[in-house]
């Protein structure tokens, strides 16, 4: 097991209950837990938990010239990857309604899902511009094979597992929190956002 | 004069079942209001029977009772419902029974004392219904995260609402042994064993059972709780984000790589692919590399032609192709020459087995082939004379014809 949760941590991998049960239970027991952050120690690496403390993955134990590039070339895929997937998770919450989508374990049955997308044109609409953002559409896919070929994506990226394929249920992973995390930072720093924050209440203040 | 309690039964339930219709339609749109028709009867006969109650001149409603017993078996969820609020009167309730009961039996009114006893088993069993349906109940709330509601803010709403009707019945089984009832039952200062027989079967029995569901579901709701009061700012976060993103489509995200300050998140190691040879050293892989080599599928050649830059490549490189004869071609031709240059008529027969008797053609898709090869307008046939010997069918009625060989000679 020990050999497991090396090889995942060292591929990136967020390690929950949802994602990998088996060495997540491993990783819960303290004395595992040490003995992994001893290896990883060796290599300039520890482990961290998500912010809500529902998963592991592995961090640089220093910011230093060698994990610069790294960790610009980290950010970069995030610039990349993030406006889509934010855009995901909101299209499942406008459609159905269920803001817990967001927090780790959640279930989301595609069949609802496109059951209530295809009643809607504006969120068909959405959807469509979602395929085109995930590069995941084209001239002769259907809405039902688009949602299909996000869902395969976001489980690629780590964000869902397929829990149920019979069913087509999905499952949030703990790598939400790490999206949430990155969303809170840009909140705190990016002074665009500031400003698109306050406008409403100085509108209001000069109408009263 | 009171009808007897058998025949009220039969009535309410011939109610029940002769207007199902319509109490299937006010139980699923909350109301009947009067419109003249014949169905203001049916409301009627059935509030005359408790079932609907009157709600205002014109409305009929389900009666508590009904709704209550429909929303168990439908499993619906309702906000806010009150579950464990009873439980502590029911508690009391069967407190008092058994008080009255030792009255009853010391002052020797056994008739009281027998009454108050299936009262007692009634209460008991009420109680035992309270904590079974409101932990039922409980446990569907727990399980489907409140899906009545969608906001988190709703959802803690529920959350802590629902965490205080668990408690509640953590209270009155706490109260339960407070009362010290089964004590009591077990005195033997008194005949208690009717009672003693009830309790135990539907609460002394079920009371662990009870203890362990109402632990795990304060465990969830309480776990749930922080959970959502937790995510609530991150949820408010994403949505304020999500609905800056959809108003402005061309937004990228910021350069962050110069802050002095560095998350969690951002040290994070997005992770490398290891990749481990195998040592050929090692006597004992080489079965498994063998078994593994042999399944592997062969490479694919790939030809790297290299490209002059501003020359297109003609067919100097080209690899040239060497269309091969198969050997029935080359046997032909071979006897067309040896036909044309034969003085007498040669017999295709003999020749092919003198000269190819391995070319793998039978002799009769040979002498096939010399006849067709007459039509290849080829010229070395063009030029040749063909004489087929033919024999008729065995039949005397026969009109088959048998080529037996084929003559051929130059013109």
């Amino acid at each position: 097991m020990f050999e497991r949760v090396i090889f995942q941590l060292l591929e990136g991998a967020f390690i929950c209950r949802v994602s990998h049960p088996d060495t997540f239970d491993f990783l819960c027991d303290e004395n595992n837990l040490r003995s992994v952050e001893d290896f990883f120690s060796q290599i300039g690496r520890r482990v961290a938990k998500t912010s809500k403390q529902s998963g592991f993955y592995l961090v640089f134990a220093a910011y230093g010239e060698q994990e610069r590039s790294a960790i610009r070339s980290n950010y970069t895929e995030i610039k990349n990857n993030l406006i889509p997937v934010i855009s995901f998770f909101n299209l499942v919450i406008r459609t159905t309604g269920q803001e817990d989508i967001l927090m780790y374990g959640t279930a989301i049955e595609a069949d609802t899902l496109i059951g209530k997308i295809d009643q809607d044109i504006s969120l068909r609409n959405e959807l469509q511009s979602l395929g085109s953002r995930f590069k995941a559409s084209s001239s002769d896919t259907t809405q039902r094979k688009l949602l299909e070929n996000i869902f395969k994506r976001l489980v690629n990226d780590g964000y869902l597992k397929l829990a149920n394929p019979e069913r087509a249920i999905y499952q949030v992973t703990s790598k939400i929190e790490y999206l949430l995390d990155v969303i809170k930072f840009i909140h705190e720093t990016d002074e665009t956002l500031k400003v698109g924050d306050e406008q409403p209440e100085g509108e209001t203040s000069s109408l009263i | 004069m009171s009808k007897p309690l058998h025949d009220l039964l039969s009535n309410a339930l011939n109610a029940i079942a002769a207007h199902r219709e319509l109490i299937h339609a006010v139980y699923s749109k909350g109301r009947y209001i009067k419109n003249g028709s014949k169905t203001d009867r049916d409301a009627y006969v059935l509030h005359q029977n408790r079932i609907l109650v009157s709600d205002g001149r014109d409305t009929y409603r389900l009666s508590s009772f009904m709704t209550k017993l429909f929303d168990e078996v439908t499993q619906i969820q309702r906000l806010f419902e009150l579950l464990g609020d009873n439980a502590g009167a029911q508690i009391n309730r069967i407190s008092q029974l058994l008080d009255e009961y030792s009255s009853a039996f010391f002052a020797g009114r056994i008739e009281d004392a027998d009454h108050v006893s299936a009262q007692f088993h009634d209460a008991c069993a009420d109680l035992s219904d309270t904590f079974s349906s409101g932990i039922s109940k409980l446990l569907n709330q727990a399980e489907t995260n409140f899906a009545v509601v969608s906001s988190i803010e709703a959802k803690s709403r529920q959350n802590a609402h629902y965490l205080r009707q668990a408690g509640r019945f953590s209270d009155a089984l706490e109260s339960l042994d407070r009362f010290g009832i089964e004590q009591q039952l077990g005195a033997g200062y008194c005949d208690f064993e009717p009672l003693a027989i009830s309790y135990r079967s539907l609460i002394s029995e079920r009371k662990a059972e009870w203890h362990t569901e109402i632990a795990r579901l304060l465990h969830f709701f309480e776990t749930y709780l922080y959970r959502l009061r937790a995510i609530a700012p991150d949820v408010k976060r994403f949505r304020q984000f999500a609905n800056f993103l959809q108003q402005n489509s061309g937004y990228e995200l910021p350069d962050l790589e110069e802050t002095h300050h560095h998350p969690l998140w951002m040290m994070r190691d997005a992770g490398i692919r290891p990749i481990a040879y195998s040592d050929l050293r090692d006597g004992t892989t080489h079965e498994y590399l063998r078994e593994i080599a042999s399944q592997l599928p062969s490479p694919a050649e790939i030809t790297v032609r290299e490209r002059v830059p501003g020359r297109i490549e003609r067919s100097v490189n080209k690899p040239t192709e060497t269309l091969k004869l198969q050997p029935h071609h080359v046997a032909l031709s071979r006897f067309a020459k040896d036909a044309s240059l034969s003085l007498t008529p040669l017999s295709a027969l003999s020749w092919k087995r003198q000269h190819f008797p391995d070319i793998g053609v039978p002799d009769e898709i040979w002498l096939l082939l010399v006849i067709h090869s007459k039509n290849s307008h080829r010229a070395e046939f063009s030029k040749l004379q063909y004489h087929r010997i033919e024999r008729r069918g065995v039949s005397r009625i026969s009109r088959n014809l048998f080529v037996r060989d084929v003559m051929v000679h130059g013109s």
